[in-house]
Parts: structure tokens; C-alpha cells; sequence
């Protein structure tokens, strides 16, 4: 039995993906979808499980027709979808009056449920989201029933509002493989049996790194599954080491060697670190350029060494000043002011 | 520390000179244009070195206003000074090129490290700027349009407030909450832009609401419609349950007309004419009537009403159903329309609702941007920082206070003679001088008196801020004084043991000290 395991699909998202990109990411959403549907045709997979978040908010007609139009294009794959907290099952969603193509079996029961393929020996449990947070831990004592000889958990959620679950339980629980959705990022819980595919691309600023999802076979000897990367672009956060003798020119040629290492494709985010020399002031929408960043975010702060202020100015009021902030953390609001306050001291000195 | 040889190769408008300095109280006196002011500058300059200023404010700094002109490769000059019963030797090279310094200790020959902190440590914690603000006096200088006295009670409280007005705490002030409304006229921009998004997603729920509400309207009208048909409908449904009481009595007054004029003829026509008179399409019925009513008529009199009648009866009531049926049917087609039309106008407000819904949604998810979180936070950060810097200039303030004020009023009433016992400096309260018996406001003390205050809080100032006695430098500071005040502090400096250095343009303050020293 060949599956392939998505999440968090997120159609109809409309993210931010920098100067280049944003206007046609979300038809770029639609398109890595459909990738993955003729993936499944290629590959005649047996099944298509989709663990939640289809779609990034409540369904409209026209976008369940699209999505029923591209299942109902399959010749083998048969497809079984819940609802996550995106698209969950409110009192007027689509999702209970749409008729889905016959390939189609969405488990949109608030309670477990499960369909049973005979033919693949393989049955898929699940229930949807019908509100936006769930915080009882449903998936906990939710058991195999033994209806078929493979037995596949579709679930949603995992974090505190969204069904927390206990991952032990959960390996105990009976079932040959758990298709995870909710965390954007792909994770393992366990080797082959619990897996979080993550989004099919990433929809938003913190979606960093590879995205894709999961293909994986069950046979009487055990499941195998594997990774796929699959979307069209990444997002990047990239640390920047700054040091006193940088400038707005230095950092702006640093920026764009490492984008171009990275390329140009993926959406950029860019926080520079490290001590500046305190006269320089950066300019970080210069830094830009005609790249592809959302934003700049500059947490450098000023080299200054405070010990050496405080114990050169101890009686006058920079060293007070300095006083004032014994202890305080690298980072902090009160650290900012602290630099705020000696700059603006040190540049008044007469 | 006594400085005892200035030796100028190169700086400003001195090159290749000398000048020896002993301890005590000595004047330097000198035309216009001698180069007082160049020597003072060298002198600074050899202390605590002299940074290239950068960018724009380099043209105007001290590096480049000293520059030589015919000789920059030469740059330089050495300094003799004792300090610790020891002689050293400190030369530098300010060139752009060579820059360079040594310092070494000549009893013994040893170098030591200007990097490093030796000087500093001979200095004894005195810095560039402590030096400008205590041992370094000019003459008092006022802002133009600015009243000396005002002048004066502004250094003083930032003097007292920053711990020896090496810092500008107004200044400081100021530029904090220039920066924090930077920050705040852009996080209102960036909150213009957040809010025009919001706004457009708000336009888009109003439209959408708008057109879900005229899509309930059209709802409403056309299932009042339907109603209205479904009513007229049940009206006709009945009127036929009541249908019995028709043929009946049509029955009723077919047996009256019978009665009345007891005639076959009158019979039929009577029954045709009240069919026709119903509408009733003719033909069959009518032949079956005459028929039947031709049978009866046959039959005799004893066939008599009730049978045809009901017969009659009967087929009236067939007709008048078929008739129904028919107008049931158009009434049907437009039902059938209607709620087809309902359920469509229903299924598109409901989708335009799923819509609002979304957008309605997003509007809440949209949350503040990361930069206004940032600008938030640098906005804190200021109010933070002003708050604590007003804090600190009270402490430093309130300390200086005690450790200097008391001293000021010591050397002011030396300088003065005794005229004045003591000074008062308050933010507050301002600047009063205590004669004794009153307590006299700045504004009304002479020019010369006001530079009196100024210098005897530095002199008290650079007696509790510096470790180590550093040469005292007056530059021109006399000229508003007169001969006994000036004699007052000549006296008076000439009891410190400190190495003091009057520049002047005057021969007054040599003469006077000359016949003080006894010479």
C-alpha cells in the first residue's frame, strides 16, 4: 500500500514573500499542489492523505470544486482529508454540503471515525476540527479498532490549543503510521510510524528551511517512508555578524555574497547581530537593495564597554547613568536604553 | 605633575620653540596673535593626544586646525613634566602618517606604554574632557543674546548635574526626546500603512455585507411570492374541500327552476346555460348532458332531479378539478422557479458570508507589524532612558553638591576677599551669593563677580574630581577682574601647591604677581 502524507496546504493564504514574490505566492500554493496530485497519479499511489488545513480558511464552493476537479483526476488514488483549524467544520461550512468526487472520503466527523479500504487492507482513522482550538487531548486513548490489517491515524494539532497529544501514547496506540498536521515545520516523532510531513510550502515568515511531504509504503514487513522536498521556495533567516568596522556599504555587499549563495528564489529575512561602532548609524533599508528580504532587523548594539565607561566616569553622571542598569540582560528593552542613554551622553560631551 | 619644557617642532602657528615652566604660579604673556591659545592647545594635545575627528566634523577639529601648513610630515612636539618626585619625557608625532608617542621615565631610561595606560596613570584619572571642564579655564562664554548670569546658572546646574559638565544634560535631554518622536512619526506612518490595510479589508466586509443584505431582501421577496402562491393555493384547496356544498347547491336551484317551470326543455338549457355561464369548454359534456337529459326526459317525470342532478353534479365537479389542475400547474412552474431561485440566492449569501467570515478573520489575525513592535520597544527604551538620566543627574547632582559647593564658597570668598561668604547653586533657586547679610541674585552681580563664581567652582571642582594636582591653565580669564580681586587670586593661587599657568595679553597679572612673589 503506497501513500503519500500531506499537511497544511494552507490554500488561499495570501503570505508575505518579500518584494519578488508576494503578488503570485499564492497561485504558487495552488501550483506545488497540484505538483503533489500528479505525484500521485506518476506514482499510482494507493492513497492520499491530507492531515488537515487544506485550506487556510473556511472553503468557498469555487475552491472545493478546483480541489474536487484536480482529486477527480486521479484514476487509482483514493484521497482521505480532515479539517484542521484553518478549515475547520463550522455551522456553515462548505465542507458539510460539498459532494466530493468518488475517490474522495473526508472524515469530517467531530468524533473519530474511520474508512475502511478493503482492498488495500488498510483502514484511516480521524475526526476534524470543528472550532478553531481544541485543547482536550482527543487523540489520547484513541485506539486502533482492528478493522483492517493496516490501520493509518490521520490527526491535526499537537500543541496546546490545537489537541495537545502524548507522543508515547500515541506509539502504543495500534497504528502502522501516523500522518501529522498543524507544525508548519517537518519533524519525525518516531522513525517511520509518527511523522509531521509540515506544510506542503511554507505560508509564513517563520516557515523556515526545506518544505515537501512524506511518501511511504506499508507491506506486511513494516512501513518505509521518506521526505520529499517539494516547494517552490524557502524562507531564510540569515544572522549577519556585524563588528565595529562595518558600515551600511559593507553589510549591503555581505548581504547580497550570501543571498547569492542561498539564491535569489527563496524570501529573505535578515537580522544583523553583534556590536557596531557606536558612531555608525545603519541604514537597513539601503542594505535592501533589489533583493529578495522582507526585512532587515538590525539587534546590534553599540561597542561600547560599559565597565570601562563606569569606572573612567564613576562620579559624574554617565557613570550613574551606567549604574542604573547593573545587571540588566544583552537584548533587553533596559539594555537598549542603556545604550540609548550613553550615546546620547557621550555625543553631548562638550 | 608639573609641567617643566614645551618643546613646539611643529604645531599650528608655532614651529621650533621652547618654553620652560617651573612650578607655582607663572604667567605667559603675549600680544594678540602670539599664540597663547596654540600653546594651551598643545599642551592638551600633548596630555591626551589628539584624535582625527571624522567626516564633517573633522575640518573644524583641533587635528585640523593645527595642522602646519608648510610642514605636516612634522607634526610634533615633546613635553618635560615631573610627577612623583620622577622626570619623564613624553613626545608625539601627530602626523597623519607617523603618527607616534613614547614616553619614558628619565631618571632610569625605562619606556613606558601610552597604549597601555601609563600616562593615564600619572595623570591620575584625569581625562580630556575633566581637564576642559576643571584645571582648563577660558573666559566665561554666553550664548549670543544670552545674559552672562543665565549663561552661568546653565553651566553650573549641568556642571553640578553631570558631575563637572563634561556632559551636556540638556543637550542629552533633548536628543533623547528627538529621537523618541522620530520614532514615534514613524510608527504612526507604519500605523497609517497597517491601518489602510485594515481599512481596505473593512471596505471589502462592508461591500460583502452590503450584498449579503440584498440578497436576503431579494430572499425575502421572492419567498413572500412563493407564500402568496402557496397561500392563493390553499385558499383554492379550501374552497374545494368545501367543494360538496357547490354541486349540492347548484342541485338546490336546478330542483327550484324545475319546480318553477316543470319543463324538460327549460331543464336542459337551464343545466347547459349554468355550465356555460361556469366556463365550462362545451362539446362533450354538453352532448353527454343532452343525452342523458334527453334519456331522462324519455324516462318520464319520475326520473326525476336528484339522479341527473347528481350526475349533472358529478361532472360539474370533474370539470371544475381538470380546470384546477391545469392552473396548479402553471402555479406549480412558478413555485418550482421560485425556490430554485430561493435556494440560489441562499447559496450565494451563504458563500458571501463564508467570505466576510474569512475576511473578517484576517482583519483580527493581522497584528502589528514587526517593525512597529520594534519601534514600540525603542520608544520605551527612551522613555526609559530619560527617566533613568534624570535620575542620575539628581544623584550626581545632589552629590557634587555636597562635595563641591562647599569649597566653591571657600575659594569665592577668598578670591572676593571676604566681600561674599559663600555661593549658592540650586537648579531651582538659581545661582545667590551670600554677602552676610543678604542673599544677592546673580543677575545683579557684576561681570567681574559672575567670572569669580564660575572660577571658584571649577577650582573646587578640579580639586575633588582629580586624584592628582594637574597644572591649572588661565587663559585670558582676568580681564574683568579688578586689581584687588585680581590680587585676591593671584594670592590665592599662589597658596596652592600646584603648578598654575596664566595666559595672558596683559601685563597686570605679571607685574601683580612679580610684587606678590616679592621679585
Amino acid at each position: 500500500m503506497k501513500f503519500i502524507h500531506i499537511a497544511d496546504v494552507h490554500l488561499g493564504a495570501q503570505p508575505d514573500a518579500g518584494p519578488l514574490y508576494s503578488r503570485g505566492r499564492s497561485r504558487e500554493l495552488w501550483e506545488t499542489f497540484e505538483r503533489v496530485i500528479r505525484v500521485c497519479e506518476d506514482e499510482q499511489s494507493d492513497l492520499l492523505l491530507i492531515a488537515g488545513d487544506l485550506f487556510h480558511r473556511q472553503p468557498l464552493v469555487r475552491e472545493l470544486r478546483e480541489v474536487d476537479y484536480l482529486f477527480s483526476e486521479l484514476t487509482h488514488t483514493k484521497v482521505v482529508l480532515i479539517a484542521g483549524n484553518h478549515d475547520y467544520v463550522g455551522t456553515n461550512s462548505n465542507y458539510r454540503t460539498f459532494r466530493w468526487s468518488e475517490n474522495v472520503f473526508p472524515l469530517f466527523g467531530e468524533k473519530p471515525q474511520y474508512v475502511d479500504f478493503p482492498e488495500l487492507k488498510t483502514a484511516v482513522y480521524g475526526l476534524s476540527y470543528h472550532s478553531r482550538e481544541i485543547s482536550r487531548p482527543l487523540y489520547d486513548g484513541f485506539t486502533a479498532a482492528g478493522a483492517e490489517p493496516f490501520e493509518i491515524l490521520l490527526a491535526h494539532g499537537g500543541d496546546e490549543k490545537h489537541i495537545p497529544f502524548d507522543r508515547r501514547a500515541m506509539e502504543c496506540a495500534g497504528f502502522e503510521y501516523v500522518a501529522l498536521g498543524h507544525i508548519h515545520k517537518p519533524m519525525i516523532l518516531k522513525e517511520d510510524q509518527i511523522i509531521y510531513s509540515g506544510a506542503l510550502e511554507p505560508v509564513d515568515k517563520n516557515d523556515t528551511g526545506p518544505h515537501g511531504y512524506v511518501k511511504g509504503e506499508i507491506t506486511a514487513s513494516g512501513v518505509r517512508t521518506q521526505w520529499i522536498p517539494c516547494a517552490s521556495r524557502e524562507y531564510i533567516h540569515l544572522g549577519i555578524q556585524i563588528s565595529p568596522e562595518d558600515t551600511t556599504g559593507s553589510i549591503k555587499r555581505e548581504i547580497e555574497k550570501q543571498i547569492q549563495e542561498y539564491s535569489n528564489e527563496n524570501i529573505y529575512k535578515i537580522i544583523l547581530r553583534g556590536k557596531r561602532d557606536h558612531d555608525v548609524s545603519l541604514d537597513t533599508e539601503r542594505m535592501k537593495g533589489g533583493q529578495n528580504i522582507i526585512e532587515i532587523l538590525d539587534e546590534t548594539s553599540p561597542a561600547y564597554d560599559f565597565e570601562k565607561l563606569y569606572t573612567e566616569n564613576a562620579d559624574t553622571i554617565l557613570g550613574r547613568y551606567i549604574e542604573q542598569f547593573r545587571g540588566c540582560r544583552e537584548g533587553s528593552t533596559e539594555y537598549q536604553a542603556l545604550c540609548e542613554g550613553v550615546e546620547a551622553l557621550l555625543n553631548s560631551r562638550q | 605633575m608639573v609641567i617643566t619644557e614645551l618643546y613646539i617642532r611643529n604645531f599650528g602657528k608655532l614651529s621650533e620653540q621652547h618654553f620652560y615652566l617651573r612650578d607655582g604660579v607663572q604667567v605667559i604673556s603675549g600680544e594678540n596673535e602670539f599664540g597663547k591659545t596654540t600653546l594651551h592647545a598643545f599642551i592638551r594635545a600633548m596630555l591626551f593626544g589628539m584624535e582625527r575627528g571624522r567626516g564633517r566634523a573633522a575640518a573644524k577639529d583641533d587635528f585640523s586646525r593645527y595642522e602646519p601648513w608648510d610642514n605636516p610630515g612634522n607634526y610634533a612636539g615633546i613635553m618635560r613634566f615631573t610627577c612623583g618626585g620622577r622626570s619623564f619625557r613624553l613626545e608625539r608625532d601627530f602626523s597623519r602618517h607617523t603618527r607616534h608617542t613614547s614616553l619614558v621615565c628619565e631618571n632610569d631610561g625605562e619606556e613606558l606604554s601610552v597604549e597601555h595606560g601609563d600616562l593615564q596613570v600619572l595623570l591620575g584619572g584625569m581625562t580630556a574632557e575633566l581637564f576642559d571642564n576643571t584645571v582648563s579655564i577660558g573666559q566665561m562664554k554666553a550664548e549670543p543674546g544670552q545674559e552672562l548670569s543665565d549663561a552661568l546658572a546653565n553651566y553650573a546646574a549641568n556642571y553640578y548635574e553631570t558631575g563637572g559638565g563634561e556632559f551636556d544634560l540638556s543637550g542629552v535631554l533633548r536628543s533623547l526626546s528627538e529621537k523618541k518622536r522620530a520614532a514615534l512619526r514613524e510608527l504612526r506612518r507604519e500605523a497609517e500603512v497597517y491601518g489602510a490595510e485594515q481599512e481596505k479589508l473593512t471596505q471589502e466586509i462592508k461591500y460583502l455585507e452590503e450584498d449579503i443584505r440584498q440578497l436576503r431582501m431579494e430572499y425575502r421577496e421572492k419567498e413572500k411570492e412563493l407564500k402568496d402562491l402557496e397561500n392563493a393555493e390553499s385558499r383554492e384547496e379550501t374552497e374545494r374541500s368545501t367543494a360538496p356544498h357547490g354541486p349540492a347547491g347548484i342541485a338546490s336551484r336546478t330542483k327550484a327552476a324545475l319546480m318553477a317551470v316543470g319543463g324538460f326543455a327549460m331543464i336542459c338549457m337551464g343545466a347547459a346555460g349554468l355550465l356555460q355561464s361556469r366556463g365550462m369548454p362545451g362539446g362533450l359534456p354538453e352532448i353527454m348532458l343532452a343525452l342523458i337529459t334527453g334519456a331522462a326526459g324519455l324516462a318520464g317525470l319520475i326520473l326525476f332531479a336528484a339522479g341527473i342532478i347528481k350526475l349533472r353534479a358529478r361532472t360539474e365537479a370533474q370539470s371544475a378539478s381538470a380546470e384546477r389542475a391545469d392552473v396548479q400547474n402553471a402555479d406549480s412552474d412558478t413555485q418550482r422557479r421560485l425556490s430554485w431561485e430561493l435556494e440560489r440566492l441562499q447559496s450565494e449569501w451563504k458563500e458571501k458570508e463564508l467570505r466576510c467570515g474569512n475576511i473578517r478573520e484576517q482583519y483580527e489575525e493581522q497584528g502589528k507589524s514587526e517593525k512597529q513592535l520594534r519601534l514600540e520597544e525603542q520608544c520605551r527604551a527612551l522613555e526609559i532612558a530619560e527617566e533613568r538620566m534624570q535620575k542620575a543627574a539628581r544623584v550626581t547632582g545632589a552629590s557634587m553638591d555636597r562635595r563641591v559647593s562647599r569649597r566653591a564658597s571657600e575659594i569665592f570668598s577668598a578670591v572676593t576677599d571676604g566681600r561674599y561668604h559663600s555661593v549658592e547653586i540650586s537648579r531651582q533657586k538659581g545661582i545667590t551669593v551670600w554677602d552676610g547679610v543678604r542673599r544677592i541674585p546673580v543677575e545683579r552681580l557684576s561681570r567681574g563677580t559672575i567670572e569669580q563664581i564660575y572660577f571658584s567652582v571649577r577650582m573646587a571642582a578640579a580639586e575633588t574630581l582629580a586624584e592628582e594636582p594637574v597644572p591649572i591653565i588661565l587663559d585670558d580669564v582676568f580681564a574683568f577682574y579688578d586689581d584687588k580681586r585680581l590680587e585676591s587670586v593671584l594670592k590665592w593661587l599662589s597658596r596652592q601647591e600646584k603648578q598654575v599657568i596664566i595666559f595672558t595679553c596683559h601685563k597686570r597679572e605679571e607685574r601683580m604677581l612679580n610684587a606678590a612673589q616679592g621679585k
